[in-house]
């Protein structure tokens, strides 16, 4: 079995991979766009996919499910990646296919609509806001915890209508609930669980004292009948939960990472804020919060790009790795806000594409202007080789990022 | 009389959500935009319409006719 990429590329999946994953991407685009390795936990027989193409074909076509409970095979299910296994969240809704799907999604999606998150603009204002003005008093910060994080929290508490002290408790389930290291899959069980159980809390909260959030109104759609149990329910709102946390907070991350190493863009988009939605495009497209989508899993034995893949074969869409690629985007290395680029696949494509897209892009298309406008000097507090990613496999964010806003006002 | 499907192409995001929950009705440009195949309306009730252009994410799918009420 292929273990390695070429002898001077990191590995996937390897603590240099994770720092740097991109030559890594780029070798195998060009040398083995559907490549088997042995995933890391349990060293399991896996398929990873990087080619914009093939990325999309794996996402749209149904003989890659997201079903890995139903389809992977006993060496997947034996290593415990089937996501979520043993909670009500093996049945959520990132992770059933149709006849079950498009019950939970069309609730779900009515509340996600463009024009539906329009009502939320204020919040999202109002929170950016309140975490610049505790940033600027702090002077120097880390853009990871003290804004990302703060307005991603704010964000989700105030429309799921939960309390704020809950967020780190939550965040940290988060990383434990999707581990790269095959020593804390043990933890996995227990982070699904506590994210569970505090969905289900949240409804019981809400059900004795309704507000206007949307934890309200999904008991509200429940209880009129649209066929969803309660559980389902939970799994709703565990899935909001986990999607909508620490994804923006990756992103905006990213974004501010990317306008700092490109200064001429970040000057840019502080003197024309017009800009915001073609730079939240390409800085979704350049550096995304996703590495890659969830396991796939093949329905039946498949042929993708030239690779025979037998049933049951788990299947990793390279998201970060199609979103480089030079087959579909020109000169996708370099940032370039104003470019007029091909649609990315950082929300992800077809059925499991991210329900809260909108919501997102409207968090940081608020967001990362503010910060520009409010900061025009911010800059990094530590040397650029300080700057970390967390070891992930799927979600692709910064440790931390800590900067100064101002070296003479704040000396 | 069956029921009508159209595409918003300037709402449209290209998810593929609509291509990956009936391909028989809908398809994606070479721009990665969806549009309603020709006569692919036959493909699926005006049910199903219904409820794929309330799964999608833009709000860009419009079902008209019989049956299908507006959305």
């Amino acid at each position: 079995m292929t273990s390695t990429v070429a002898p001077d590329i990191p590995a996937l999946f390897t603590p240099a991979y994770y720092q740097d994953p991109f030559p890594t991407l780029a070798w195998l685009r060009d040398h083995a766009p559907v490549h088997e390795f042995p995933f890391p936990v349990g060293d399991v027989r896996t398929w990873m996919v990087t080619r914009y193409e093939d990325v999309r074909a794996v996402l749209a076509d149904s003989r890659f499910s997201a079903e890995g409970a139903t389809w992977g095979n006993a060496e997947f299910r034996a290593a415990g990646l089937v996501s979520a296994a043993g909670t009500i969240l093996e049945r959520g809704i990132a992770v059933i296919d149709p006849p079950d799907h498009p019950r939970l999604r069309r609730l779900a999606m009515s509340a996600f609509t463009t024009r539906r998150v329009e009502q939320w603009r204020g919040t999202v204002h109002a929170v950016v806001e309140r975490a610049l003005d505790d940033c600027e008093r702090r002077g120097a910060f880390d853009v990871m915890d003290d804004y990302a994080g703060e307005v991603s929290a704010g964000v989700l508490g105030a429309i799921l209508g939960f309390r704020i002290e809950r967020h780190r408790e939550l965040v940290t389930a988060l990383n434990e609930a999707f581990p790269s290291d095959p020593a804390l899959m043990d933890r996995v069980p227990a982070a699904f669980g506590r994210i569970c159980a505090y969905a289900a809390e949240l409804i019981d909260d809400k059900r004795s004292r309704p507000a206007d959030d949307l934890t309200s109104a999904l008991i509200d759609a429940t209880d009129e009948g649209t066929r969803l149990d309660g559980d389902e329910l939970t799994g709703l709102v565990a899935a909001f939960i986990m999607g909508g946390s620490d994804t923006v907070r990756g992103f905006i991350g990213n974004a501010a990472l990317a306008l700092l190493d490109n200064p001429g863009q970040g000057d840019r988009l502080r003197a024309q804020p017009e800009l915001a939605r073609s730079a939240v495009e390409e800085l979704l497209r350049y550096e995304g919060a996703l590495s890659t989508a969830l396991f796939r899993v093949t329905t039946e034995p498949v042929e993708l790009a030239g690779a025979r893949l037998p049933a049951g074969a788990p299947v990793i869409a390279g998201l970060l790795a199609a979103n480089r690629d030079p087959r579909r985007f020109t000169e996708p290395d370099r940032l370039n806000i104003t470019a007029e680029s091909p649609r990315h696949v950082a929300f992800g494509h077809g059925l499991h594409n991210c329900i809260g897209a909108a919501l997102a892009r409207m968090e940081g298309e608020i967001a990362i202007p503010a910060l520009v406008a409010r900061f025009p000097t911010l800059a990094l507090a530590v040397p650029r080789d300080r700057v970390r990613y967390i070891e992930n496999w799927a979600i692709r964010r910064l440790t931390s990022l800590p900067v100064t806003t101002s070296t003479s006002r704040h000396a | 009389m069956r029921a009508a499907v159209r595409v918003d192409r300037t709402l449209c995001y290209g998810t593929g959500l609509c291509e990956a929950m009936a391909p028989a009705v809908f398809s994606l440009t070479d721009e990665g935009y969806a549009v309603a195949r020709p006569a692919g309306d036959r493909a699926a009730g005006p049910e199903r319409l219904r409820e794929i252009a309330e799964c999608c994410p833009a709000g860009a799918i419009t079902v008209t006719g019989p049956g299908a009420g507006t959305t």
